[in-house]
């Protein structure tokens, strides 16, 4: 199997199925961190897209120092952030239904009401916590990488999460399963 | 180690991603600390509630709708790709070697001395472009030499 960088390489000559197989790769974890970001799936499909295309734009320049998800994670960053400060106040998405198996009614209720709130305390962080919360608790990136991603040190990262759970904890503890 | 120092790394204790010494001095401020021990719990259910959230499954077709997005843009901004692009790089390389080769040994083949021997040359004998035409070895020369010859004495 080709490796990013390798792929990368390729992108730049011009070969579309290396962009192709880079896209397929990475495309669920650019999907994750841009829907729980912007919460809304049409945005977030957008966002993907853009930085896939962004990285398309600019893979002659690719530094392969950097690991190739570290500058996706970067790129998918800075397209949300600019968006969000970009766009109107708007109603995120319902929270998606479970998949399989089928959960029972109340709880596929309970799990709605988690998700919403989730969602909810989520919009109210600033930009910059929002962002390293889904890096932090979707990705499981550590602060190191976080910082990497968002141009800051790993004590910012940290100030930044410390902020964010203090802010997060109390709407969204209670739904933890005791 | 105090009360907001304990909290900021809360998280990354839980996890086990502290160094050693690290840990050992959080462990030992939250033996005595209640209100950073519930902070603790906060910061576990906290992770715990994030692990079950919900992710929608990424749009079908998204791999190749921006396959298609790309190549429409290519086509737009760039036009269509010059034919070097579309080498790869071995290709490249090679096309590049062949120019440098040809280039080289024209350079070497066009400097070549016309008289080695350094021997002054009539111009009736100087090599022209006649040898192209059906006209005998050397008039043009003759013929170009006798008119300069005759303008000069006219003078």
């Amino acid at each position: 199997m080709q490796s990013d960088r390798e792929l990368m390489m390729r992108v730049a000559e011009g070969r579309m199925e290396a962009f192709e197989t880079l896209v397929r790769r990475h495309q669920e974890r650019a999907w994750r961190i841009a829907y729980h970001y912007m919460g809304d799936h049409d945005d977030a499909e957008e966002v993907a897209q853009q930085a896939f295309l962004n990285i398309l734009d600019a893979a002659e320049s690719y530094n392969p120092s950097a690991k190739f998800t570290t500058y996706l994670y970067r790129v998918i960053a800075n397209l949300c952030i600019d968006r969000t400060r970009k766009r109107s106040p708007h109603l995120s998405d319902d929270p998606p239904e479970q998949d399989s198996p089928t959960p029972a009614p109340d709880r596929r209720m309970a799990d709605r009401e988690r998700d919403r709130a989730i969602r909810n305390a989520l919009d109210e962080l600033t930009d910059r916590q929002r962002m390293a919360t889904v890096l932090r608790y979707y990705e499981d990136l550590s602060y190191r990488e976080i910082a990497a991603t968002m141009d800051a040190t790993p004590k910012a990262v940290e100030r930044l999460l410390a902020r964010a759970r203090k802010a997060l904890g109390g709407k969204l503890a209670e739904f933890a399963e005791k | 180690m105090n009360c907001r120092e304990t909290r900021h790394k809360l998280d990354r204790y839980l996890r086990g991603e502290l160094p050693g010494e690290v840990a050992d001095e959080v462990k030992t401020h939250l033996k005595g600390c209640p209100d950073c021990r519930g902070a603790l719990d906060t910061a576990r259910e906290l992770a715990e509630v994030f692990h079950r959230a919900s992710t929608p499954p990424t749009p079908e077709g998204f791999a190749s709708d921006l396959r298609e997005l790309a190549a429409e843009r290519e086509e737009t901004i760039l036009g269509p790709l010059p034919a070097w692009r579309t080498l790869s790089t071995p290709w490249r390389a090679a096309v590049a070697a062949s120019l440098v080769v040809g280039l080289a040994l024209g350079i070497i083949m066009g400097s070549g001395p016309e008289n080695p021997a350094g021997q002054e040359v009539e111009a009736a004998q100087a090599p022209g472009l006649d040898y192209l035409s059906d006209s005998p070895r050397g008039s043009i020369n003759r013929a170009f030499v006798s008119m300069v010859s005759d303008s000069q004495g006219e003078k």
